[in-house]
Parts: C-alpha cells; sequence; structure tokens
C-alpha cells in the first residue's frame, strides 16, 4: 500500500528546452539518491508554451502516451 | 490552450524523468510520481528536480516528511502543493473570574494578613483556573496570562498618614514560574501613601502578566495596609480577579 503524500513546486514552473523533469528519491541527511528506489505511473500537466506538435516533437519512445485536446469534441 | 497530461515513459530507477527536446518548453503545472521503496537502502524523500540544459540541478522540491525504508508513495507534486490541513479547530482561550465581597481588610503590615482569600466565587471556560484547597485562584495550563487584579474599599480610615499597596505573588513558585515586574517570582507592588487622616472611598487596580511554565502555579492577591495607628478598612471591600490566556509561555519570560 503507498501512501499518498504532496509536496510543493513553484507555480507555473517554466521548464525551457533541453531541460529535465526527474523524480528521485534523496536519502534525508545525505541527499544522496538512493538509485533502489523505482520510479513508477509518472505523469506531467503542463501547458504547452510554445505550441509545437508534441507527437512530433518527442521522438518515439520518449513519450508513452500523451493526451492532446479532444479537438473535434470542443 | 487547454494543459495537457504527458506520462514519463517506462518505469525506472531513480532518478527517473523526461528530457524535453528542443523545441518544447512546457509550463508546469503539477506532476504525480508513484515511488516503490521495496528495495530502499533506506528512508528517503520523494523529490521532483528540475535539470538545467547542462544537466545541472537547479531546483529540487522534496516531500516534507520522509518515506520509511522499505514502503512506498504516491507523491502529488503542485503549487503550494500541501493539501490544506484546514487548521486546529479555533478554541477560546482561557478566560476566569473571581470574586469576594465582604473582605475587611485588617490592619497589618504582615505578609499574608491581607490575602484576598478565600475568594467567594470563580468561573472559567474552561476549567484551566479554580481555587486551590486554601481558596486561592490556581492555573492549572500553562501559558501567558494578563491578570487584572481590581479591589474597592467602601471605607477606609486612616487615623494616622498610612501607606497602602495592592501585592501579587506567585504561591507554588514552580519552575519558570514568573509575575511580570522588576522582581521575577517575587512579591509586585503597587504601592500608595495617604498623607491625610479621615475615611476614603478607594478604588485600586493592578495589570501583571503571569508566565506560567510549570502548573499548577496558585496566585496570592493581597491589600496592604501600612500599620499607622488607626488605619483600617472600615467596611466591606470588593475584590475581583480576571485572568485571560494570551497564549504559550513567553519563552523570554515576563520580568
Amino acid at each position: 500500500m503507498a501512501a499518498p503524500m504532496t509536496a510543493a513546486i513553484p507555480p507555473n514552473l517554466d521548464v525551457g528546452p533541453n531541460y529535465t523533469l526527474q523524480f528521485t528519491a534523496l536519502n534525508p541527511t545525505t541527499g544522496a539518491v538512493d538509485t533502489n528506489v523505482v520510479i513508477t505511473s509518472a505523469f506531467l500537466i503542463a501547458a504547452n508554451v510554445r505550441g509545437v506538435d508534441l507527437e512530433a516533437a518527442f521522438k518515439v519512445g520518449d513519450i508513452e502516451w500523451l493526451h492532446l485536446p479532444d479537438l473535434e469534441a470542443s | 490552450m487547454p494543459d495537457i497530461s504527458i506520462r514519463v515513459p517506462g518505469d525506472g530507477p531513480a532518478p527517473h524523468g523526461l528530457l524535453l527536446p528542443g523545441s518544447v518548453e512546457l509550463l508546469l503545472k503539477e506532476a504525480k510520481a508513484s515511488f516503490n521503496g521495496s528495495g530502499a537502502a533506506g528512508a528517503y524523500l520523494p523529490a521532483l528536480q528540475l535539470l538545467d540544459d547542462a544537466g545541472n540541478v537547479v531546483g529540487t522540491f522534496p516531500t516534507d516528511s520522509s518515506v520509511a525504508a522499505g514502503a512506498s508513495a504516491d507523491v502529488s507534486f503542485f503549487p503550494r502543493g500541501k493539501a490544506a490541513s484546514g487548521g486546529a479547530a479555533a478554541t477560546d482561550e482561557t478566560f476566569a473570574i473571581a470574586y469576594r465581597s465582604g473582605f475587611n481588610a485588617p490592619i497589618s503590615g504582615g505578609a499574608g494578613s491581607n490575602d484576598v482569600a478565600p475568594w467567594d466565587y470563580i468561573d472559567s471556560n474552561d476549567g484551566n483556573v479554580d481555587l486551590d484547597a486554601s481558596g486561592r485562584t490556581r492555573i492549572l495550563a500553562a501559558g501567558l496570562y494578563a491578570c487584572n487584579f481590581h479591589l474597592e474599599i467602601y471605607d477606609a480610615v486612616w487615623a494616622a498618614p498610612v501607606w497602602w499597596s495592592l501585592d501579587a505573588s506567585l504561591v507554588t513558585g514552580g519552575a519558570g514560574n514568573q509575575l511580570s515586574g522588576l522582581w521575577p517570582g517575587i512579591n509586585q507592588n503597587f504601592p500608595g501613601w495617604t498623607d491625610n487622616v479621615g475615611n476614603y472611598e478607594i478604588q485600586l487596580s493592578m495589570l501583571l502578566y503571569a508566565n506560567i511554565v510549570t502548573p499548577p502555579e496558585a496566585l496570592r492577591w493581597r491589600l496592604m495596609l501600612g500599620t499607622g495607628a488607626g488605619a483600617h478598612v472600615a467596611t466591606s471591600t470588593f475584590a475581583v480577579v480576571s485572568l485571560l490566556r494570551l497564549g504559550a509561555p513567553s519563552p523570554g519570560g515576563v520580568s
């Protein structure tokens, strides 16, 4: 059973080209990464600032699943 | 433009994330990830990190508390990202009032001889102030208290010039307990002097602060009269004291 937790991030964090967003597990005392912790089911909710075609921008394999607005429904 | 949901591909050991292509810029609104700590070396802090285009960590956003070794967590990251705790329910601070009527202070400068005790009546909204076995006001909960002591003397007879004062002191003297004033933990005096002989009606008030670190603590309230010949309170005196808890004990004391 996984415990639900929350953490604060800055509002409207602008993540530029070639920047990386990564989830990690840190030792509370040393800050060292604990590579024995496995990250699963990671999602991001974001605004596409430049409006580029994300499906084309991400290489195959970089992005497993991308939910774009349903334009037909609008 | 609506926000989009992006799933970070695959599962992987920490750190695990997503490198943005050179044409993509995202305004991150929130993120969520599951941390499987079944193989963790020890307790850990789930965190989201931002790396610049040179691979430098430019932001780390961990949870406030750690996850125990072997345990897992589902973590949501969002602005001001703590679930609203709602805060503690508002509660009333302690308020108590005691009074005594028919208190005829004798002529004396002797300690305790003019003690306004036992009080006739005590009421407290939460029971944190009561009367001890001697009928003195007693504080049962630690805190900083504002104490307002008021005395009305209906007929004071001064046959000779005499001094008088209101006086308060700690009876129990618990560790760290203080009354505000020049002499910590010692009697606090508000003296006066009457030059003229005769009969007077006098109203006296004293406001002080009691910093109670170690309850219970009984408080003594006194009217002190000098030993001038014939000085005494001829008729009924009314005394009232109110105590309002302001909050936690003052770390620096009140002296």
